[in-house]
Order: structure tokens, then sequence, then C-alpha cells
């Protein structure tokens, strides 16, 4: 068992910014592959919150630019979708995609994404508490003073209501979505 | 229970459990499946949290990038930033001073949430916006617009630039405003605020930046109400932890932006002189009589002014040289589309060339006359050169020809395309020495009957006939006066007046300019002024700066010395949309405005000139018509009154002019009563001389049947040769023939219309009941004197035509007399047809020509309405160019509508 570190994460928006700034693009190319613009968005999303969190492993060695990474996970979201409508055809996804994508780690994000959904169910406080703990690693006087608590202790026995919550909601989830580690 | 054993999940995730708890839990984990499931759960959970808060990063890109591009489309389709009444303030550095003591370490985790602490208005949202180095505009939640230009801030007093990050709160509601914490006062007094807003930058490692005075941050707020003496505040905080608002400054107003079509750019009086004169109200046709004063300008400059004294003498005359550098460049177009012509057209070559003329002593000593043929070159620019002799008469008369024409003012250049061009022209000149005098026509004829066309002053002029032949062979002929066009092309067009173009101010009065400074009530009241100054540099100041604010362009416009712009500069106005990235691409769609307008304004133009020609030729081709049939008219009224009178006096006398001898008439000059036949013998000619012996020779037949052949010598008087003459005088005259006398009497016949000057024409008809034929009377200033035969009942008919109304007056069975002065009676057109055709039906015979008189006064009548049109709409534009152009100076009214007085100077 890993504890999560406790060190603020230091992330890098401003990549975000420039990535998203070739929305457009991206738009372009997943209509072109017959995808609808709402959707092109949501997936447009997902890939940049993934690139977003390989950046964050250490271990993550990028070798093509940032803005094809994030395209070919588009691309690879959009058959993955697509397969699961059954809709479209699936042939030449595989091989396209193994160097870049594991298939493991994929697989789990997209389980933590059905989870993250299960989350917006949580009240907005809730949300943005839980969100600077683990995702920001404010401390909790910070995020007292933030949300608008009286202080730090009240701040953790609300993140306990939370997590409890979350659970509870998770829990709601048909049990196959849960991630369950590999023997 | 549940929040319990969380709690617990959740300590020992986080190493907060103490040793002993942390052994004791890990037991009760491997042990209970349940539990490990739990921890799963929870473990998950927090990685989903992480994972969230990457997607909230990647939304807030989302919004980011949104927002800049919203901002991007709003300054270009600049709807939606329609606030309703803004203000605008300029910030200098001052404002918003770092009242901020902690410093901001160089390496935050994320500059945003490092400046968040930092913000004034806690506890209200925070919004950042990255500029880039060019910068930017952007839009805030509550519709105040930043924008940010490059170099607009300083860091540690040295010019910024870069990327910078700019923190943006706003309290626009009272709500807000309490929340924040914040107070209205400054000083003792309460203010009254439309709302608040702090700026403050940053580079993207943190670093205060403050704003570079000389650039500056415009920031637009939009607020309800606009109130005068609105003012920019600084905020000082101070000790005790509230505020204070010092440093009032005036904001600058941004003008409202109002649709184009609910403005007015006219001059300042145009359209209630136009409600006076219950002209059209649409606008499009206003807009067209605007334009149509594009060259009025021109064509005022162009009218000649020589002054040539009709007694020749030999003054050099005072004309404006048309002559220039003889420019080559420009090929001669052969067959334009406008042949160049004289300005004011034909008829004003014509007056130009006789009043020029000046005919050489020794060519009228040596009786040369003729027509010279002079050919030329009119340029683009309506210059005239390489002048030469075509067909010459005499080295002196070629001289004086192209003397006329090196003389003359710049024509109107030929037109192709819609451009002005060179061409060639060709123009005769005649001299002719047969009538000395201009008037020297007029006193012609002694008949007093006039009949036929009223020649016109022009007509007789020496050169009348030579002259009329001369001008149809001019090519330019066809299409006369086409109105000054070529000025339209030139911009520096010699103008007698400064004056702003028309086209200059449709072109923008479109809704293409909607949005822009130029469609606010601020600049509609500045363009009267403007037309007051009539200098289109101070036009171009406003319509070239689009995205300055217009204040200070009321500036300049005061420093170029219009004064009273000062106190439009007072107002404080700003600009619409300075950060409109169309505005250039709306100054070329001016400029090509300006330009297709005058196009416009020339076609119009040529139209209506050309719809005049067709008139004038419609007429001339009418009135050569009548002048044919009334100069046959004159001559058998005049022949059927010779003929009435000889029968009448051969009879009265005894005699017969016939053939045949009249035997009733022959018997007493025999003697006899029966049985005879008269031959004539030897010549009848009326012509030769009055008196002549005539031989007749009469057989005569005797009762018994013998037959008697007698001679006689009949001396007689030509009696029809007698009559002739004395008909022609019409005055009483006496022919006295075989011992016996004859008096035709004639009787004169006098009458005066009333109020002559109320009229445009007036007619008078006799009808004599025993003649065929009828009478035009002539008169002068609606006097009438003529005479009447005094064996012959008239019947007379006055028609006065004034407006395009008839006046009518009529009396029959007279004998002459003085009638006085008659009164006319308006009448209608029908009834007057009626009249006159009543009038003629009393007549023993049919008039076979009056129905071309008639078709004639109809259609004098519709000429009138026509010539009267031009008079009124010369008299119209006379009156409403002033308003058009407040710069205008009316000119002499002499030059004033030459044209139309010239072709219809003839009043009876």
């Amino acid at each position: 068992m890993t504890q999560i570190s406790r060190k603020p994460i230091d992330r890098d928006t401003s990549e975000l910014h420039t990535l998203y700034k070739k929305w457009p693009d991206v738009k372009r190319y997943l209509r072109s592959l017959g995808c609808n613009s709402t959707d092109a968005e949501d997936i447009f999303q997902e890939a940049l919150v993934l690139f977003a969190r390989k950046r964050t492993q250490s271990d993550f060695d990028l070798t093509v630019e940032p803005f094809h990474y994030v395209k070919n996970t588009c691309k690879f979201l959009w058959y993955n979708q697509s397969r699961k409508e059954s809709k479209h055809r699936t042939s030449e996804i595989n091989d396209s995609f193994t160097e870049e994508i594991d298939d493991a780690w994929f697989e789990k994000e997209q389980q933590l994404a059905l989870i993250e959904k299960a989350l917006l169910k949580l009240g907005e406080k809730c949300q943005q508490l839980l969100q600077l703990f683990y995702g920001k690693g404010w401390s909790m006087t910070d995020i007292a003073k933030k949300i608008g608590l009286r202080n730090d202790k009240v701040a953790k026995a609300q993140k306990y209501r939370c997590l409890t919550k979350a659970k509870e909601e998770v829990q709601k989830l048909r049990p196959d979505t849960l991630f369950t580690p590999k023997a | 229970m549940q929040l319990e054993s969380t709690k617990i999940i959740d300590r020992y995730l986080s190493g907060e459990l103490s040793a002993s708890d942390h052994t004791a839990f890990e037991e009760r984990l491997k042990s209970s499946e349940k539990l490990q499931k739990e921890v799963e759960v929870h473990q998950v959970i927090q990685e989903a949290a992480i994972r969230a808060s990457v997607r909230a990063d990647v939304q807030h890109a989302a919004r980011r990038y949104k927002l800049n591009r919203i901002i991007k489309w709003g300054a270009a389709g600049l709807g939606i930033i329609a606030v309703i009444v803004s203000t605008t303030i300029w910030m200098s550095s001052s404002s918003e001073k770092n009242h901020r003591q902690e410093q901001i370490p160089t390496i935050a985790l994320s500059v945003i949430e490092q400046l968040n602490p930092t913000a004034d208005f806690n506890p209200l949202p925070i919004q950042y916006f990255s500029v880039p180095k060019e910068g930017d505009v952007f839009l805030s939640d509550q519709s105040v617009l930043l924008s940010i230009p490059p170099k607009a801030f300083l860091l540690k007093d040295k010019v910024y630039y870069g990327e910078a990050v700019v923190q943006f709160q706003e309290a626009m509601k009272a709500n807000e405003i309490v929340k924040a914490g914040l107070n209205t006062m400054a000083g003792d007094d309460l203010l009254e605020t439309q709302g608040m807003f702090s700026i403050h930058a940053y580079t993207p490692e943190g670093e205060e930046l403050a704003i570079n005075p000389s650039v500056g941050v415009y920031v637009q707020v939009p607020v309800n109400e606009y109130k005068d003496g609105m003012e920019l505040y600084d905020f000082v905080k101070l000790d005790d932890g509230t505020g204070d608002w010092q440093n009032p400054r005036a904001l600058s107003k941004i003008p409202l932006p109002v649709d184009m079509k609910n403005l007015d750019f006219y001059p300042e009086g145009y359209q209630t002189k136009l409600d006076k004169l219950k002209w059209k109200r649409r606008k499009s046709k206003r807009d067209s009589l605007y334009l149509s004063f594009e060259d009025y300008c021109a064509e005022q400059a162009v009218v000649p002014t020589p002054t040539i004294n009709a007694t020749q003498t030999k003054s050099e005359p005072v004309v404006i040289s048309p002559r220039r550098p003889i420019n080559t460049q420009g090929m001669i177009v052969q067959f334009p589309d406008f042949d160049a012509q004289f300005p004011g057209g034909s008829t004003m070559m014509k007056k130009y060339v006789y009043d020029a003329c000046i005919y050489p002593e020794s060519a009228i000593e040596k009786g040369i006359s003729g027509t010279a043929y002079v050919s030329m070159e009119v340029d683009e620019f309506g210059f005239i050169s390489n002048e030469r002799i075509e067909r010459s008469i005499h080295r002196l008369l070629d001289d004086e020809a192209l003397r006329i024409v090196r003389n003359m003012p710049r024509w109107i250049p030929a037109q192709n395309n819609g451009q002005s061009v060179r061409s060639r022209a060709i123009i005769p000149i005649s001299f002719s020495l047969d009538q000395p005098t201009r008037k020297g026509k007029q006193a012609e004829t002694g008949l007093n009957l006039m009949i036929g066309p009223i020649p016109s002053k022009l007509e007789n002029t020496p050169r009348s006939s030579t002259q009329k032949e001369a001008l149809e062979i001019i090519p330019q002929d066809e299409a006369l006066e086409q109105l000054v066009g070529d000025s339209i092309a030139n911009e520096d067009t010699p103008c007698s007046f400064p004056h702003i173009s028309p086209s200059k101010v449709l072109a923008f009065w479109k809704p293409t300019f909607n949005n822009t400074n130029l469609a606010t009530r601020e600049f509609e009241r500045r363009m009267k002024a403007i037309h007051r100054t009539c200098n289109d540099a101070v036009l171009k100041k406003y319509t070239s700066q689009l995205s300055k604010p217009i204040s200070e362009i009321d500036h300049e416009v005061v420093n170029m010395g219009y004064s009273d712009f000062g106190s439009f500069a007072k107002e404080q106005v700003g600009a619409v949309n300075p950060n409109n990235p169309h505005l250039e691409n709306i100054k070329a769609f001016y400029e090509k405005g300006i330009v297709a307008l005058r196009e416009q304004a020339k076609k119009d133009k040529n139209w209506e000139q050309q719809l005049r020609n067709k008139w004038d030729k419609h007429l001339s081709e009418l009135r050569s018509a009548h002048s044919r049939a009334t100069k046959e008219q004159q001559e058998k009224s005049k022949r059927d009154e010779i003929t009435y009178n000889q029968q009448r006096t051969v009879q009265k006398l005894g005699l017969s002019n016939q053939r045949r001898i009249n035997p009733v008439a022959a018997y007493p000059q025999f003697g006899r009563t029966i049985g005879f036949t008269a031959r004539r013998s030897g010549g009848y000619n009326c012509d030769r001389s009055v008196r002549r012996i005539i031989m007749y020779q009469a057989s005569l037949r005797s009762s018994q049947n013998q037959a008697v052949i007698q001679k006689r010598k009949i001396e007689r008087v030509n009696v029809a040769q007698e009559v002739k003459n004395g008909t022609s005088k019409r005055e009483t005259f006496t022919v006295t023939s075989n011992g016996k006398t004859r008096t035709i009497a004639y009787n004169s016949l006098s009458f005066e219309v009333g109020n002559p000057e109320k009229y445009d024409r007036i007619f008078a008809y006799v009808f004599p009941h025993q003649l065929e034929s009828y009478q035009l009377l002539k008169g002068n200033n609606g006097e009438f004197t003529t005479s009447l035969n005094n064996d012959i009942i008239y019947d007379i008919c006055i028609v006065g035509i004034s407006d395009g109304a008839y006046f009518y007056f009529q009396k029959q069975t007279l004998k002459g007399g003085d009638l006085g002065s008659i009164e006319l009676k308006k009448t209608s057109e029908s009834k007057l047809d009626a009249s006159i055709l009543q009038l003629n039906s009393k007549r023993t015979t049919k008039p076979t020509s009056i129905s071309i008189d008639l078709a004639w006064i109809k259609a004098e009548k519709k000429y009138f309405k026509e010539i009267n049109r031009r008079k009124e709409m010369t008299q119209f534009r006379e009156k409403v160019v002033t308003v058009v152009y407040p710069c205008y100076e009316a000119r002499e009214s002499e030059s004033t509508g030459v044209l139309e007085e010239d072709d219809n100077s003839f009043n009876i």
C-alpha cells in the first residue's frame, strides 16, 4: 500500500492552455473521423486529462510532441468509444497505439474517470475540498480559508464527511465498474 | 459508524495513525476482506479526486480559451459588447497603487493561486486574464471591457514587454460592494458609485507590474445610467483598514452607437428647408438630391464670364484661359461614350462664340465671309490644345477662328467608360456679313401678322442661319450639355467656395459604419459643425481616425483653428470601438464609397441631362415643323386676304379679272344686254405694272342672229396688283378703275392684356369669318395693335399661359376698335380647346391648318411645363444650395439659369 504524498503538487497549467489553443485542429480531426462536436470536446478534454496525468508520472518519457500525444490519445479514445457503441470499425487501432498507450494504465484511468463522474454528485464544496486536498496538496488551513470554513479542524471533519458521501456514491455504481487491482 | 471507519482509513492511508494503531489496523485489514475493499475504494476516491483536479485545470484552460475567443469575436462583431451606456476610464499609472506588503514568491505552485490572497476585494471572485505581449482585450463576468495594449506595464520602472497576468476584480453591484467591505467615502463626502474595480498585473512569475503611464490601460465600464460628473477615483487603503477614494479624474463617455439610419448628417437646415419647401420626405430622395450638389461647385466655376462689348471694340476679351502645358500622355479616344463639350453645351458655345468674335475690319472691307472649321484636342481635364484649321476661309478669318477657340474656357472632357479621356472636336465657326446688327431682322416685315416660330434671341444673331447649320455638324451635339463631370475625378477642382462634398458625407452614412464613432449622436452634432467649417480636412480628421477617441480629434480640430470645437472637446467623448479590427477595412470602404458616389452623381446628372436633351431635341423638331407649317399658314392667310380683297374690289368696281369676262360685268361696257362673249387678248400680268391697257374683244350676237364684231380697248388699272400691294400694307387704300373708286378700309384693332407679366406667353388669334385662314397677332408686352379688314368679320381669342395654367378671352364679330384692357380668365385646358373649336365652327369654311396650331399650342404648353419645371428646379437648387454649402455665396444672378432664359426668351 502506498501512501499519497502530502507534498504540494506542482502542476504547470500553461502547457494545458497552449494545448487547448489547438482545439480547433483536434475538433476538425475528430470530426473527420466521424465524431460529433459534443463528443469531440469531451474526448479532447479527457485526452488532456490523461496527458496531464501522464506528465506527473516520474517515469513518463514523452517521445513525441505533446500535441501529437494528445491527438493520438483523442483518436484512441474515439475508437474506444465507438467500439463500445459498436458503430465504427475497429481494425487498425491497436497496432498504432501500442507504443504510446499503456493498456493497463489506460484501463485504470478509464475506471477512475467513472469514479470521477460519481464524485460530481457530491456538493460543490466537497468536490473543491477533495480536489484541493488531494489534487493540489493544499493544507487544511488553506482549504478552510478558501472554502470559508472556520478552521482546519472543521475542514478535516468536513473532508471525512465528503469521503463517506463519496463512498456511498461509488457503491451505487455497478460493482464491475470498480477497479480491482490485478492479482 | 461509516464516518468513523472512513476517518480511520483516511488517517491510516495518510500515515496519521500512531505506530500501535497502525499495526492494529493492518492486523484488522488482513483479516477483513470487507475492510480491504473499503480501503481500496478510499484509495480510488482519492485518486479520482486528483484526477478531478486535473480535469478542473483542463476546464479552466477551456474556459479561458473560449473567453479569449469570445472577446476576439466580440471585438470583430461588436454587437456583443453593446453596452447600454458605458464609461471609459483611462487608467494612469498612479491608479490602484500597490498596497500589499508581502512579496510574492518567485516560483509559485501556480501563479494564480499565489496571487489569490493578494486580491483587494476579498471574498469576491477573482478573474485572471493572461495577456500576451502583443496586448489583448478581455471581457469580465460583468461586461467590463479591458483593453491592454502592448507595453502597458512597467516592471521596476522599466517598460515591460512580455506576457502578463492581469488580476481583475469587480464590485459593480451594491451587494458585492458590501460583501467586499468597501465604502464609498471620499474624505467625508459620500460618493454615489456605479461600480468599483481593481486591476493588478503580474509577470507570469508573479512579479507585480505597474501601469505604464504613457500607454495606459483602457477600461470600459458599463453603467445603468450615465450621470454627468461621474469621475474615476483612486482607492487608498487607510491604516484603520477602511479605504478612501481620492484623486478624482474625469471620465470619457463612450458615445452610444446609434443606427445610421436614425442619424442626420445633412448640413444644418437641409431637412427643415426641404420640409418647408414641401419636398419629398424619403431619405433616398433626399440623399440623391444632396448628392446632386456634388459638383455644383464645378458647374458654377465653369460658367465663362467673357464680357465682350457688342459694339466690337478691339479690347481683348476677358476669358479664363484654358491653356496649360500640353499633355500628350493620354491617347485620343476616337469614339468616346460622351463627346467633349463646351461647358453649358452648344447654346453656351453659340453665345460664347458670338460674344468673343471680333470680325476683322479688313475682312469686312474685303467682304470675306464663310465658315471655318477648327479642330482641337480636348484633354482629360478639358484643356484645349493642338487647335488647327480644318477648312479654311481666309487667313484673316482663320486666325480669328483660332483665337476664339484658344480663348475658350475649359471644356468638359469626353467620357469613356466613366472616365475622362482625351478626344478631338471640330467646331465650325461662321463669319457672315449679311446682317450688320444683332437686331436687324426684326423690322423686316411690315405686315403685322406674326405667325410661326418666335425667333429666339440667338436666332436673331447675325450668324443665325449659318450657325444653326453649323451646330448640327458638331458631333457633340447629341450628348449635349452632359454636365461638368470631370471635377469629380479631380480632387483639386478649383472651386470658388470651400465646401464639403456630399459624397464624402453620404459615403459613411451607411449601415457599414454602424458601431463606429461616426454612428453616434455625438458625431451627428459634430457633423453639423463640420458642415459649417466647409473644410473637408476637418471631416477627414474624423473619418480617417475611427479608432481615436472623438475628443482627441476635437482637440486636433481646435488646433486647426476651429475654436468652436473646443466645447466638443470638453465633452470628453471616447471612441466607440477602438479595437475593432475592421476599422481599416471600413476606411478603405469609405474611400471606395466616395468614388462610387461620385460616379453615381455623374450618372444621375448625365441621365437628367439626356432627358433634357431629348426634350429639347423633340421640341426643336416640333418647332421647325411648326415653323414650316406656320410659314405656309402665314402665306396662305396673306393670299387669302388678297384674293378676297381682289374679288371684292373687282366686284365693286364692276370689273372682272377672270379669264372669261363675266357677261354681266361686261355688259355695261358694250351697251348691250345679251348674247356676247368676251375674250381677252394680250397679256395679263399682274406683276409688272400697275396700269396697263387690256384689250377686250367681244363678239356680240344680235337678236337677228347676226354677228357683230366689236373691238374695244379698255384701259384699266391692274386692280389685282393694286389690291395686293394695298393689302400687304394693311392700311385703308383706294383703287380707282374704270372711273370708279373702291376703298378697302382697314380698322385698327388694339387692346392690351392686363398684367401681361403674369403670363409666360400670350397668344392672340383673329379668326376672319370670310377667310379660311386665321391670323396670329404680334404683340409686345401684352399690347396688341393690328388692323382688320372692314369687309371681314372677325372673332378674336386671346390665350395666356402661365405656370401650366391657361387664361382665356374671346370676343366674336369684331370689326376693330380699341378693346381697351382685357383681363384673361382662368380656364382649364379642355375648356380652352372647346372654346377655340367652337370659334372655328362658326367660320364659313372649316379651317384646315388650325389643328397644327392647336397642336403647337399644346406642345408649347407642355414645353412650358417643362421649362417651368427646370426654372423651378434651378430656383429650388438656388434655395437649397445655400443650405447644402453654407460657405456658398450666390453669384450674380445673371449667370444663373442662363440656359433656360436664353432658350425661351420669346415673350410676344
